[in-house]
């Protein structure tokens, strides 16, 4: 059973990477990585609403009718975002101006309600928030990386403090729009060569 | 119990319980919303008025204090708005100026802006506009330097009229005139009330 959990878990964080492999839920991935912060804490508030809702789903699973389902889970998730959003505005107002519309955007971020649909809504509690969590963690882990590759190419620093040599000239492209494609580009390329190495490897063994 | 009655039932306690948690959340969360905001508007202030330490708040075009569970406040017809008021005091509580916020309807809705008086020698020491939903790219150019900048320095006793001593934005009649409008008025009134007597 543990191993189940943790092969639950796994999935999202690897397998079924929602950027590097799924390639889903750009949009926000695309717009707030121009810092590592930025990235952390919109990976943050998307896992927290998450694992609520997957677990939130699973434990109602069997009192809501199918042919109502995907709007309960949209108001179940459209509540946490809310949460989020109003915990974000009083406790963090910097980060909830930077990342702004983002944040409400959370109801729409297809991870969410893809793991509503199809994991959450059929399985125990245990292993739908195993599961959740799993892909939250993939997915803060994604724009972790992809914010830190653009702010310190880009500004030079990672989570503001300077990281690179004083003579470092920023490469301002990193934190535009552009930048963000460049480098997922990149970071998926170094992702599949890690998967095809490690499925090679494990075949000829 | 009918299959259709099941998921009305299901969906009128959904959109129940979440709102009954939002409203909690929404409770906990805005007395923090609303100091972030004071200590925000706090910079502004702060900022618009060179020279100050401190400022104190005056009540400008008050209504008379109504208790806040007065339901007879709706139903009263309104009276003159509140324009908030700040006295900027230097570090010995000398007064430096006064800073004002000024909400008049622009082409997209209302321009919420700041400005600042510098009481001492009765020109403004700057604007900045705090909110506005005006056109990208025309009227939203209020919030831009060139436009801003000409009313620092400027007497209050100018007459502030688009094309006469202030240089509108082409193609954005209505904001800029929305910003020169809501000075001048707002201004006198705020000169009349608590300017320096004598």
């Amino acid at each position: 059973m543990v191993f189940n959990l943790v092969k639950d878990f796994w999935n999202g964080v690897w397998d079924e990477n929602t950027i590097f492999k799924l390639q889903i839920g750009m949009c926000p991935t695309l717009a707030v990585t121009t810092s590592a912060q930025n990235g952390l804490a919109m990976g943050l508030a998307t896992t927290f609403v998450l694992v609520c809702a997957s677990t939130l789903v699973s434990i109602v699973r069997k009192l809501v009718p199918k042919e109502v389902r995907i709007p309960v889970y949209i108001v179940i998730i459209a509540t946490f975002v809310t949460i989020v959003d109003l915990f974000l505005k009083a406790g963090f107002p910097d980060i909830h101006a930077v990342l702004g519309i983002f944040i409400p955007l959370i109801v729409v971020n297809c991870v969410i309600l893809a793991r509503a649909e199809a994991f959450a809504g059929k399985m125990p509690v245990h292993r739908a928030a195993s599961d959740a969590f799993g892909f939250g963690i993939g997915f803060m882990v994604a724009l972790l990386v992809l914010g830190s590759i653009r702010e310190i190419l880009g500004m030079g620093t990672w989570f503001g403090m300077q990281v690179m040599p004083a003579n470092f000239v920023p490469w301002s492209i990193m934190v535009l729009p552009p930048g963000a494609f460049i480098s997922l580009g990149f970071v998926v390329g170094a992702v599949n060569l890690i998967s095809r190495r490690s499925a090679a490897g494990s075949r000829s063994s | 119990m009918s299959n259709s009655l099941r998921m009305v039932i299901v969906l009128t306690i959904t959109a129940m319980l979440s709102g009954l948690v939002l409203s909690y959340a929404y409770e906990a969360a805005n007395t923090y919303i609303q100091r972030n905001e004071e200590a925000k508007l706090r910079l502004v202030i702060l900022d618009v008025l060179p020279g100050a330490e401190t400022y104190e708040t005056l009540a400008s075009k008050t209504q008379p204090e109504i208790p806040e569970d007065d339901v007879t406040l709706s139903e009263a017809p309104p009276t003159q708005q509140l324009i908030p008021v700040y006295r900027g005091l230097d570090k010995n509580g000398k007064e430096v100026g006064l800073a004002f916020i000024v909400e008049n309807p622009g082409y997209g809705g209302l321009i919420r802006f700041i400005a600042g008086i510098d009481t001492r020698s009765n020109t403004l020491t700057q604007i900045q506009i705090l909110e506005h939903k005006e056109t990208p790219g025309l009227g939203s150019k209020i919030a831009d330097a060139p436009f801003r900048e000409q009313f620092s320095g400027k007497s209050i006793a100018d007459p502030f009229v688009v094309g006469q001593d202030v240089d509108g934005i082409s193609g954005a009649t209505v904001s800029s005139k929305a910003v020169t409008d809501g000075l001048r008025t707002t201004i006198q009134e705020v000169m009349k009330r608590h300017g320096k007597r004598g």
